[in-house]
């Protein structure tokens, strides 16, 4: 192929691969931004979730011999009450302030999750099989993973899911209201604290999920968690903190980037422009392209 | 704290003083005639330098999230420019740690204002993920550039015997002489800065960022001296942390479960406390030594780090003044 | 009956505080639109509206927390539209919160320390000016103690302590008289009086009751729907149909 057109097809190669991965980041951070949007948490342990939710997916396909895919309204539902238990434990001390004090017991559960982890399925790494991982698809010129398909569309539709519970349910305007004003939903009847609960496992919930997607075509080891997290922060703060829609584009627009920087430039340095533009929306814009004043 | 009180008559301070100077040269005596004693061998006197080291780093760590209030959650960045500095310059040009140590200072002095320039205008969250971000980019980075850094492998001193020049021995004893003045230095300049207009200013801005503009405190310049200050100090005790154990490597600087490390010991000591990162940091190192040994047992790795985490989680959740803060409040009789 | 702020001269005395055609707009929402009034050194001004008429967004953009979307405020001559908060601090623009706002962590000496150590001009001692703060306010008794140990009033003469402390030439204080009892009240306005006749100080004073205001200021500004309605001397503004319609058409609005 010559050089200019080997160019474009490389480009379009990596923004097509890099929409598809960036999908999964998309339903990977939309769990920790919708904790941030109703309570004001940063769950830093949201990646062990994602990482048990991948383990989910291990368990699964090598124990049991069951599609990965098949078990996701399990591994929703487990991670949702992993979840609640960490909520009921932990966050519910911290509810509607960022503190220092709050990451730092974030970080603390996100410790002993992964240790756990360690203990129970060891430090290596391991994978789990779909009836789509390691199956090709040729469209056009673009070679592209059916697994990865498959994970996209799933993404896109629990983020949907999740979108319309939230606008068009009387569950969902319950949450919001807590979101914008706490004391005034309070007042008209609504009990925050079970909203809270709920919401968090949704957020738990979600990130089983992803992690059970993504584990079919990709490995995970119990420090998966910590390794996601860097792109979940990335994607949740570039769409915007406590924005649905606008944390799955970002998820989107950080796998685009990573993937044209891993194919143009290095593989080793893909993950160097996201930090980069993370910088640069911490400082300008912090709120993200969709998020609303925070704090 | 120090704090020149006008209704405290001079003899009761004078008195409060001096028992607070006795209290404090019992542990100091204690780690300096520590070789001397008949039981001790080079395990113990590595694992007290260990506890120097990250009460050194802990205490760093104090400055800025303890007194200043700022949710750094990646001092590992400022750890491995100390540690990486002084080692590339011995390696590649011969220069020794005792000026590495400053051209290390100097970066992380440098790399603070840049940073805190740009996110220290917004609030407390975004700030902490910016930290972590840092880290992480310095991850890759350092792996990226091999020649320089070693890359993954990590970067191991280049090691000609016993040297003062070098900064380098054989056994873990100079070291621990080494620590325990970077200790009492870095417990002096914590006792300075609590006593000080920056100490105040820093404390205020901690309680009421609003409230600290009021009373026409400049809040970003406070927070970026307290930055820059904190990050200096971390990077002189990554120096004696990169003599000490002669190598780095990338998840070892700017990993988060370093990170980490160097919260433990003012979370559990007590955070905006002199004392806290001491007690915290010696306690630290104590409960992971013998969490190790039972680790090694049992044949379960990363078993420090389970303890560590639930430490974190029982500090903030149980005791969020920590050790020191704890008995603070008895003394004031709350 | 009080004694009323010292009556000056009012045309002599400089500008302290020129608001000009100031607005402010949140998305669609409108919470100022057109604001203007000056208010001249040595008076005493009360600002007064209901909830919601855009008070706090007022204040928030004079003491430099929050810019206007339009419009310009000076302070002695000099526009500091766009100063930041701690630079008007400096120099002597001072104010409270209307949820009293302490440093927790800090001694109440402390708390006036910090104000006083910025805000002094070269070549006082800070150390007189925080006794002379504590003694004037009455709080030496409570000068090592913290602020969750106090009062509701100590708290706020505290903070009134630590707004004025080192230079003060504008002081603008938020609700203060809330939550105190009517002696308690009674007491915090003669200081401040007294603030206003032994140091000069301009002091204006925002609540939502007018009660409050009429025995301790010599004029008021009333603000209602993001607009002022009334400019003038309190027996001037309480008989103002448009101000009594104003009121009464809250209350109505409020009992639906």
């Amino acid at each position: 192929m010559g050089g200019i057109e080997g160019f474009i097809f490389l480009a379009l190669q990596a923004i097509v691969s890099g929409i598809l991965v960036g999908g999964v980041y998309g339903i990977l951070s939309v769990g920790l931004s919708l904790a941030f949007g109703v309570m004001r948490i940063v769950n830093f342990a949201h990646g062990e979730l994602v990482m048990y939710g991948m383990y989910a997916g291990v368990v699964a396909s090598k124990t049991f011999g069951i599609d990965p895919l098949l078990i996701l309204p399990v591994s929703f539902l487990i991670m949702a009450l992993i979840g609640i238990a960490q909520y009921q434990i932990v966050f519910r001390h911290f509810v509607g302030h960022a503190t220092l004090q709050q990451l730092l017991a974030a970080i603390g559960c996100a410790l002993v999750l992964q240790m756990i982890a360690q203990i129970v399925f060891g430090a290596d790494a391991r994978t789990a099989t779909s009836i789509f991982s390691g199956q090709y698809t040729l469209l056009g010129p673009l070679f592209l993973s059916q697994a990865q398909i498959v994970a996209f569309i799933i993404a896109v539709a629990a983020t949907v899911a999740v979108t319309v519970l939230l606008r068009s349910t009387a569950w969902g305007k319950a949450v919001r209201a807590v979101a914008d004003d706490l004391e005034a939903a309070e007042i008209v009847g609504i009990n925050s604290r079970t909203i809270n609960i709920m919401a968090f496992g949704l957020s738990a919930g979600l990130a089983g999920l992803a992690g059970t997607v993504l584990v079919t075509y990709f490995p995970t080891s119990p420090s998966s968690g910590f390794a996601l997290m860097p792109i979940i922060i990335i994607a949740t703060t570039i769409g915007g903190l406590g924005s649905i829609g606008g944390t799955f584009l970002g998820g989107i627009a950080c796998g685009v980037i990573q993937q044209l920087t891993a194919i143009l430039w290095n593989s080793a340095l893909q993950d160097v422009p996201l930090y980069i533009l993370l910088m640069l929306f911490i400082a300008y814009r912090p709120t993200g392209f969709f998020g609303k004043r925070s704090e | 704290m120090n704090t020149s009180a006008p209704s405290m008559t001079a003899s009761q301070d004078n008195g409060g003083q001096t028992r607070a100077l006795l209290f404090a040269l019992l542990p100091v005596a204690a780690v300096a005639i520590l070789p001397l004693l008949p039981f001790v061998n080079d395990y113990i006197i590595a694992a007290t330098v260990r506890a120097l080291i990250f009460i050194s780093l802990g205490q760093a760590w104090n400055v800025v999230a303890g007194i200043g209030g700022l949710l750094s959650l990646g001092h590992g960045v400022f750890l491995g420019l100390g540690c990486y500095t002084t080692g590339i310059l011995f390696n590649h040009y011969g220069i020794p740690p005792w000026i590495g140590v400053w051209a290390g200072a100097g970066m992380a002095a440098i790399f603070a204002l840049v940073m805190g320039s740009m996110t220290l205008r917004m609030r407390g969250v975004f700030f902490a993920l910016a930290t972590v971000a840092m880290s992480l980019a310095m991850v890759q980075l350092t792996r990226h550039f091999v020649d320089l850094t070693g890359g993954s492998d990590g970067l191991a001193l280049k090691f000609n015997g016993n040297s003062w020049w070098a900064m380098q021995a054989r056994t873990p004893m100079p070291f621990l002489y080494g620590g325990l003045v970077l200790v009492i230095v870095f417990y002096a300049i914590t006792r300075w800065i609590l006593g000080s207009k920056l100490g105040l200013e820093m404390q205020a801005v901690r309680d009421d960022e609003t409230a600290a503009a009021a009373a026409g405190v400049s809040v970003f310049r406070t927070k970026l001296t307290g930055l820059m200050l904190s990050a200096v100090m971390t990077a002189v005790a990554g120096t004696l942390y990169m003599q000490f154990y002669m190598a780095i490597d990338p998840d070892a600087a700017f990993g988060l479960s370093q990170a980490i490390q160097l919260q433990l010991p003012a979370l559990l000591g007590g955070l905006g406390t002199a004392w806290g990162p001491i007690v915290g940091g010696a306690l630290m190192i104590f409960l992971s030594e013998v969490t190790n040994l039972g680790a090694t047992k049992l044949e379960i790795n990363g078993l420090d780090i389970l303890v560590y985490g639930i430490m974190l989680l029982f500090v903030v959740l149980r005791a969020p003044k920590g050790i020191v803060g704890f008995f603070m409040d008895r003394r004031r009789g709350r | 009956m009080m004694q009323a702020a010292s009556t000056m001269p009012a045309q002599a005395a400089a500008v302290a505080l020129d608001v000009k055609n100031v607005a402010r707009h949140f998305g669609g929402l409108v919470a100022l639109r057109d604001v203007s009034f000056t208010v001249r050194e040595g008076e005493v001004m009360g600002l007064i509206g209901p909830n919601g008429a855009g008070k706090s967004t007022l204040f928030e953009i004079i003491s430099g927390n929050m810019p206007p979307t339009k419009g310009s405020v000076s302070y002695f001559g000099e526009d500091c539209t766009n100063a930041p908060a701690y630079m008007r601090r400096r120099s002597g623009m001072c104010r409270t919160f209307q949820k009293v706002r302490l440093f927790e962590s800090m001694t109440v000496e402390q708390n006036i320390r910090v104000a006083a150590s910025q805000c002094l001009p070269e070549g006082r001692n800070a150390h007189d000016e925080v006794a002379s703060i504590l003694s004037q306010f009455r709080l030496e008794a409570q000068a090592q103690r913290r602020p969750s140990e106090l009062t509701l009033a100590d708290r706020k003469r505290v903070e009134i302590g630590r707004a004025i402390a080192g230079h003060c030439r504008l002081l603008m204080l938020d609700e203060s008289m809330s939550g105190l009892t009517h002696d308690e009240a009674n007491h915090l306005i003669t200081e401040i009086l007294a603030l206003n006749r032994t140091r000069g100080i301009t002091v204006i004073v925002v609540e939502h009751v007018l009660s409050v205001l009429a025995a301790m200021v010599n004029r008021l500004v009333v603000l209602h729907n993001a607009t002022v309605i009334a400019d003038g001397t309190p027996t001037q503004v309480a008989n103002d149909p448009v101000v009594i319609e104003a009121y009464l058409g809250t209350k109505q609005k409020a009992l639906k």
